[in-house]
């Protein structure tokens, strides 16, 4: 009876399933849904060796999978493609257990049709990627013909074209004034999209708040006098350090007076920092006309609908509070808005100090205390990470790490602190194997956070570089500043035959800072570049004219000066693992499925250079 | 004698209107198209600054700048890039890689006479006029 069950369950599953005995591989029985896969009868499979029938396009797979299901009790195969008796293809998830019954080894596997989900997958990821070339492209294509445009009809008004009569000036005025506004608004879209694709970075540095304000001061000081309206500015202490990125805290102080005073049309608009120790919190107040309750909730969103409509000839796209509001986040703070109609609006934000870096500086100093000894020396390997997680994580893995290999972690701010003991004689191998560890962890992180993660390296050694704390994290911080300048000086050779691919990635690569990059149509080509100077990773493609990429991977590993250099192929098309073999040694390179997006270039070229 | 500048955009229209700019400034203008005739003209003519957009088609920007740091002739003459890309990173890696200064599109004016001043150690005009009087 339960047999009965069984039967039924293994005839009606909507996946396909396949039973082969362990011993000789020939195929016990098959269910309907599989003969419907692969468009063959039954009896056409059943006691056939089931590497006889050609079910995926790999030859060479169908036989070490039985091994290796024997060998390890189960194997799971992903992305294989079956192909049916009419030559259609499918992708397929196949899963498949071996396990003994009445005494023989047997076998059993579940086809799972996955074309779909993989069709899904594969739209994402293209929409991701025209998106990212929309922001980068648009850029270039959206700024250039502003730009000649802006400069045109500046040097008409400027007479450099001779003189204007009242009307033609008159005329040009309106022109430049019209592609001013559209500076703003492009600066805006662009803005926002970066921040939406959280593609958007800061950088900090040591800025008083206090300057920046005076200076907001100047920028409106014109405007808000026209206006009738006054500008205050006020700061406790008189001068505010923290760190910060100083263009985008700009930014915010800017896109929140603009809108103050479009909302201002008597009174005041008053700028305050008030520092609190531990973070410094800074006002943007008006006395102008106030935001109603109900529409409070939707001040910060991308899309603004007052219902009143704008006064005065100053337009703006609405974006300004959204990025504002991106921009202090980014930083780690908060924004909030207090108002009510007829009684003028306040904005409130927070900037928190990271402070931490002080804290670090503490701790390593509290760790040499513990690790100093006589003729001991020290690497210090300081790895500044931006996104809290990811820090959090690292630290996690290197503290369980910690005693097996031998080091000692402390964190701090937005940095981590790795002691390691150094032979004076190979310091150099230390530091690269625990770049090397670093470079993976990042790499496997980035993958799972499905973004690349941000992140520098620097080394310094004790005592030799310093015995006190300070000492030894200035001389790491700037090993890190200058080991990011080597890093994006390195070049990068495109082996691609469509301009477009060579575009696009020349485009993020450039975007990353990468500024060496270059690029070949061919591998022909390619090997005249590389003759010229040596690059540092090569992007290649497969299928190419004149020579493709097997054979270029080919001249490339059998050349000593060019076989180490690492490479990452992108391609649309399968790779043939018998071909790689063949030419290159090796049947596995890291490799790029198209499409691909810039999240994934940068996680690669992060990890492989 | 004035300074000589080589400005090479693969834009016509930008190295147009930059030359007119800068000609009305005093200087002696030169323009390229490409990053080839580029080259060629940094070598024949030995500007005393060149202004290099640096998305030129295949890497041309980059490409050049590398030949024109790998050249004798041409290594020590300062290079301004010129980029639509608004991010500072791209900023900080274009001056860490020996470029003298970088200009974004859309220019002001103002900043990229300061810049050209700045990197070919002229004085500021007083008054800090960036034109001819209308």
């Amino acid at each position: 009876m339960s047999e009965a069950r069984y039967r039924r369950l293994f005839e009606t599953a909507r996946d396909g399933l396949l039973i082969l005995d362990g011993e000789t591989g020939k195929v016990l029985d098959v269910n309907p849904s599989l003969t419907s896969m692969l468009g063959r009868p039954r009896e056409g499979l059943v006691g056939r060796p089931f590497w006889e029938i050609p079910l995926f396009r790999l030859s060479s797979l169908p036989r070490t999978l039985l091994t290796e299901a024997l060998r390890d009790g189960r194997v799971r195969c992903e992305e294989l493609t079956l192909t049916g008796a009419d030559g259609r293809h499918l992708d397929v998830e196949f899963l498949c257990h071996a396990y003994e019954a009445d005494g023989r080894p047997v076998i059993w596997g579940n086809v799972r049709d996955v074309t779909t989900r993989n069709a899904v997958v594969h739209q994402l990821r293209h929409l991701n990627e025209m998106q990212a070339r929309f922001v980068a492209e648009a850029s270039h294509e959206i700024r250039t013909p502003l730009t000649i445009v802006l400069e045109a009809m500046r040097q008409a008004l400027e007479g450099l074209a001779g003189p204007l009569t009242p009307e033609q000036r008159a005329l040009l005025e309106m022109g430049y004034q019209g592609a001013e506004r559209l500076r703003v608004v492009v600066n805006d879209l662009l803005d926002v999209s970066k921040l939406e694709a959280g593609r958007a970075a800061i950088r900090r540095d040591a800025v008083d708040l206090a300057d920046l304000i005076r200076e907001i001061e100047r920028l409106f000081a014109a405007r808000v006098r026209a206006k009738g309206v006054t500008l205050k500015v006020e700061c406790e202490p008189a001068s505010v350090p923290i760190s910060i990125d100083r263009n985008r805290i700009h930014q915010v102080f800017t896109n929140l007076v603009s809108n103050a005073l479009k909302f201002t049309s008597s009174g005041s608009i008053t700028v305050r920092a008030r520092d609190r120790g531990q973070e410094v919190e800074c006002e943007v107040a008006d006395t102008g006309v106030g935001i109603a309750e109900t529409d409070l909730p939707k001040v910060f969103s991308r899309y603004l609908q007052f219902g009143e409509p704008w006064t005065g000839p100053e337009g703006g796209t609405g974006l300004g509070l959204a990025i504002a509001k991106s921009l202090v986040e980014l930083h780690g703070g908060r924004i909030r808005v207090q108002s009510a109609l007829g009684k003028g609006t306040t904005f409130t934000f927070t900037l928190p100090r990271l402070g931490a870096d002080e804290a670090l500086s503490d701790r390593i100093e509290a760790i040499l205390a513990e690790l100093r000894r006589p003729g001991r020396e020290l690497v210090l390997t300081l790895v500044r990470i931006e996104t809290e997680m990811a820090r959090e994580t690292l630290y996690g893995a290197l503290q369980k790490e910690a005693e097996r290999q031998g080091y000692a972690a402390v964190r701090g701010g937005r940095g981590l602190a790795i002691f390691q003991d150094a032979d004076p004689f190979r310091l150099g191998e230390t530091a690269e194997g625990l770049k090397r560890v670093v470079r993976s962890f990042f790499f496997e992180q980035s993958v799972e956070a499905k973004r690349a993660i941000r992140y520098e390296i620097g080394m310094a050694v004790f005592p030799r570089d310093g015995s006190y704390a300070a000492d030894l994290v200035s001389r790491a911080e700037a090993d890190l500043d200058s080991e990011r300048t080597r890093r994006l000086a390195r070049r990068i050779l495109i082996v691609d035959d469509d301009p477009v691919v060579v575009s696009t990635l020349t485009e993020i690569l450039q975007q990353l800072g990468y500024l060496h990059v270059v690029s070949a149509r061919d591998g022909v080509e390619g090997m005249a570049r590389i003759q010229e100077t040596l690059p540092a990773l090569i992007l290649l493609d497969m299928r190419m004219p004149r020579m493709n990429g097997y054979e270029f991977i080919g001249w490339l590993k059998h050349n000593a000066r060019t076989a180490t250099i690492p490479l990452l192929i992108i391609t649309a098309y399968e790779v043939e693992p018998d071909k790689l073999d063949e030419e290159g040694g090796v049947t596995v390179f890291p490799l790029l499925k198209k499409p691909f997006g810039p999240d994934d270039i940068e996680r690669w070229v992060r990890y492989l250079i | 004698m004035p300074k000589k500048i080589l400005i090479v955009d693969d834009e016509p229209q930008i190295a147009m209107l930059l030359n007119a700019r800068l000609r009305a400034n005093g200087y002696e203008v030169l323009a390229a198209y490409d990053a080839i005739q580029g080259f060629r003209l940094a070598v024949q003519s030995a500007p005393d600054l060149i202004l290099l957009d640096l998305r030129m088609p295949a890497g041309g920007g980059a490409g050049m700048f590398e030949n024109l740091k790998n050249n004798l002739q041409t290594a020590l003459i300062p290079v301004i890039f010129i980029t639509a890309y608004a991010n500072d990173d791209v900023e900080k890696a274009c001056r860490e890689s020996g470029a003298a200064d970088v200009i974004r599109k859309p220019f002001e004016v103002d900043e990229v006479l300061r810049k050209i001043r700045r990197v070919l150690k002229e004085p500021d005009p007083p008054g800090g006029a960036t034109s001819p009087p209308r």
